[in-house]
């Protein structure tokens, strides 16, 4: 007869390696105060041309809202990276030579998920940009639960690895991304309705 | 309802081709007008309807030794039609004035930042249109570039300060924009913003 245990395990995987025991340290915050203010910092004095889609300037504050995807995207692969290898990167020190190194290797890992999106944003796709996306998104995912113990894998991270194969496929991602059905359903939510479901 | 959505973008798309007969731009200009179409920040700024500044009685000294033409006209801002990007001179919009350029139009050469200080309307000669760019200085020597280990992220240090000699690019020259932040008094990032390969472009 199976224990309770057994139950929770198959019910929750990853329960038992994310570290429920309170004895553990607890996982080290990278969003320090300093680090935030850098961020607003790069979003309120860079200079971008108008195409280029804004930015909430209270990033990281409840005030922003949701970030939207294609927000997301204009952080990730203009303001954070600027923002972070500049407080992290080489020519800074933070402390001891242990911590200037452990965010130097926390950065060098975010930077390769910078450059995986960066790569597979352009509109233009050529093999070596695949092979250097793959590349990129496997060191990303593998180092995960190395510098981050306690964050939760997802599907996403499975799926970030599959796109390889639909950009060796289907070209540049602008082509067959889901902007158009985003933007549709954002025109639906905003339709206005008496919370009834039709017949 | 995908379906519908479908046919929509396939309706906007095929009003919106650039060889279109004249009948079929006035059908768009009416459709974008009746279900909102995409609207350019809301201001004309077609080269027809560009503000011009300036004859020549008026143009900057820097400016005479570089154009050979005695007839020329300073706009704040021009739009390439083809790409729909639109170009400012660093007065008018300092983050459209920052554009990546081939260095004499050669496309072998790696693009260089410079920031447009005048853009140039010669109606006699061809191209019409002229940039005149300062190009960003190269960094203090031995400053550190951080950005260096990081080769598929297309960011480079450069000196904030920008060179006072000014250089003529033509608009076909131009690759892309770039995106600008100052680490410190003396270095600048530099992120170039295309979305293409250059070597497709070459």
């Amino acid at each position: 007869m199976p224990d309770g245990s057994f139950h929770q395990r198959k019910q929750f995987p990853l329960r038992a390696d994310e570290g429920d025991n309170p004895d553990e340290a607890p996982q080290r915050k990278y969003g320090t105060p300093a680090v935030m203010g850098r961020i607003r910092e790069v979003i309120r004095d860079m200079d971008t041309p108008s195409w280029l889609r804004s930015v909430p300037r209270n990033f990281g504050s409840a005030a922003a809202g949701t970030i939207k995807a294609d927000e997301w995207r204009t952080l990730a692969t203009v303001y954070l990276p600027v923002a972070l290898v500049s407080i992290w990167g080489e020519g800074t020190t933070h402390g001891s030579k242990e911590n200037t190194a452990s965010l130097r290797q926390v950065l060098d890992h975010t930077m390769d998920l910078v450059c995986a999106i960066s790569l597979a944003c352009m509109n233009t796709m050529t093999p070596i940009r695949v092979a250097s996306y793959r590349r990129y998104i496997l060191s990303w995912v593998s180092k995960v639960r190395v510098l981050h113990p306690k964050s939760k894998l997802s599907l996403n991270y499975h799926m970030a690895i599959h796109l390889c194969d639909f950009l060796q496929l289907f070209g540049p991602v602008r082509s067959w991304w889901c902007f158009p059905f985003e933007r549709l359903i954002g025109y639906l939510q905003r339709l206005p309705h008496n919370h009834k479901l039709g017949t | 309802m995908a379906a519908t959505y479908t046919r929509a973008a396939r309706l906007r798309q095929w009003l919106g081709q650039p060889d279109a007969d004249p009948f079929l731009k006035e059908c768009k200009s009416v459709f974008d007008k009746a279900f909102g179409g995409r609207q350019s920040d809301g201001e004309d700024v077609s080269p027809k309807k560009q503000p011009t500044q300036s004859r020549t009685q008026s143009i900057p000294p820097e400016l005479t030794s570089l154009i050979d033409d005695a007839r020329i006209h300073l706009a704040a801002r021009y739009k390439d039609e083809e790409s729909g990007v639109i170009y400012s001179h660093s007065t008018t919009h300092i983050g459209n004035s920052l554009i990546m350029f081939y260095p004499n139009g050669d496309f072998k050469q790696t693009p260089i930042p410079g920031s447009i200080q005048y853009i140039i309307e010669t109606p006699r000669k061809s191209p019409t249109v002229r940039f005149a760019v300062s190009c960003q200085l190269p960094a203090p020597p031995n400053s550190i570039d951080p950005f260096f280990p990081y080769v598929d992220f297309p960011a480079k240090v450069f000196s904030t300060k920008l060179s006072p000699t000014l250089k003529v690019v033509e608009p076909d020259w131009v690759f892309a924009h770039y995106a600008r932040w100052n680490i410190d008094a003396e270095r600048a990032v530099v992120l170039t913003l295309a979305r293409v390969s250059r070597d497709t472009l070459s």
